[in-house]
């Protein structure tokens, strides 16, 4: 006999309903675990990044440092993120579409006495300056999709987008060893 | 005979004008004043401009080379934001790029400047790559709220946000900053759009400015609506 719920008896909705809930609890115990395992999985992808990465980070991030005016930067560090989050710290306020705003990016800040060589300016203007230097450079590819030079720190930390990868840059190369 | 000798004398004297002209331009070129801290331009350069939404235009990229890629060349439009009349700290800008930081190929590049800072952007992808003796549609245009939107080609790029209204400035040409750039494009079809987003083809108040002597730049046709710029190539 075909039966909707609205016909069970009290018995049959009271194990239903215990069933439910232990299937909920069930569900949200293996969310709450992989979760943490992507949480975990993200902290060891920083450390497990690629030494041939870190040099071609350190590679751009030496010689866009250079062309600004300050070879010798400090708190130079690299975090890696979405194309859409990494413009928070690096250009905040410019926004991307898709597909561009989900790519998987590196971001690059550091710090010092910049003078932005490598930046258009305004008509008949001497070149920007700026304490902060941030560069996003794609996953994939190492293309260098953006940069920003502000006088201001970054309004977003970049170590709240994941765990940060000092890179041996100027001053920081020096203290870092 | 007589008209024979009055053929030669001619052709001697046009022969000798050209080759005058073509030293006067290599002069020119060669006496260019383009440092990475005074960059050179070759424009088209509308300052006060009615209140705009957006402006635009057809860029056609004849020659972009740099021979040193820490410096780079740019082939672009600019617009100025927040009612500054010479784009002293406010604008958007759009257009083709050799040299920093990717090299020695020609690509796209959009970037503003505004409270927040300098910003420049390089989107990756074959659609973006810039190639020669090809047109691109260019534009610019306020979406609201503060902000504006970056086109290419029929693609949105991106927008700058916290970047408030109106546009007071417009400009088409080439940006460099090395002596040895080479630069030579057009862009045609200039229009802006006024507040209400009607479009008003033709930069009836701009003029041509050439400024640090690599470039020279001048009207095509009348009705300002094309502009080309031409360094050695």
């Amino acid at each position: 006999m075909k039966k909707s719920i609205g016909r069970c008896s009290g018995h049959r909705a009271l194990v239903l309903t215990a069933t439910a809930i232990f299937a909920a609890a069930v569900t949200a115990l293996g969310i709450a675990l992989s979760s943490g395992s992507v949480a975990r999985a993200s902290s060891a992808a920083a450390g497990d990044i690629p030494p041939s990465v870190i040099t071609q980070l350190t590679s751009i991030a030496q010689q866009q440092a250079a062309i600004n005016g300050d070879a010798q930067p400090t708190n130079v560090i690299a975090v890696q993120t979405t194309h859409a989050a990494a413009l928070t710290v690096a250009t905040p306020g410019d926004i991307l579409p898709e597909p561009a705003a989900s790519e998987s990016v590196y971001v690059i800040t550091m710090q010092g006495s910049f003078l932005g060589k490598g930046f258009s300016s305004a008509p008949g203007a001497s070149a920007p300056a700026g304490s902060y230097l941030s560069i996003v450079v794609d996953a994939s590819t190492f293309w260098v999709t953006d940069e920003g030079l502000s006088q201001d720190p970054p309004p977003v930390s970049p170590s709240s987008l994941g765990p940060t990868i000092p890179l041996p840059v100027g001053a920081s190369g020096s203290t870092s060893g | 005979m007589r008209l024979r000798k009055s053929l030669i004398l001619t052709m001697t004297v046009a022969g000798s004008m050209l080759i005058g002209a073509v030293w006067l331009q290599a002069s020119a070129w060669a006496s260019a004043s383009c440092a990475p801290v005074n960059h050179c331009y070759g424009t088209a350069r509308w300052v006060s401009t009615p209140a705009t939404y957006g402006s635009g235009g057809n860029l056609n990229f004849q020659c972009l080379y740099t021979s040193d890629t820490g410096n780079f060349v740019n082939e672009e439009m600019w617009q100025g934001t927040n009612n500054d009349t010479e784009a002293n700290s406010n604008w958007v800008e759009i257009g083709g790029r050799t040299g920093e930081p990717n090299g020695s190929s020609r690509y796209v590049f959009w970037a503003d400047e505004r409270s927040g800072g300098y910003n420049q952007h390089f989107p990756s992808g074959s659609q973006y790559a810039v190639s020669l003796n090809t047109t691109y549609n260019a534009e610019m245009a306020y979406d609201g709220s503060n902000k504006w939107e970056v086109d290419w080609n029929g693609y949105v790029v991106g927008y700058s946000t916290s970047n408030p209204p109106n546009g007071k400035f417009l400009q088409a040409g080439t940006e460099a900053l090395d002596n040895g750039d080479r630069t030579v494009g057009t862009d045609s079809s200039l229009y802006y759009l006024d507040t209400t987003y009607q479009v008003h083809f033709g930069w009836s108040g701009a003029s041509i400015w050439d400024y640090g002597g690599l470039t020279t730049s001048s009207w095509v046709g009348s009705g300002h609506n094309e502009v080309k710029w031409a360094s050695a190539c």
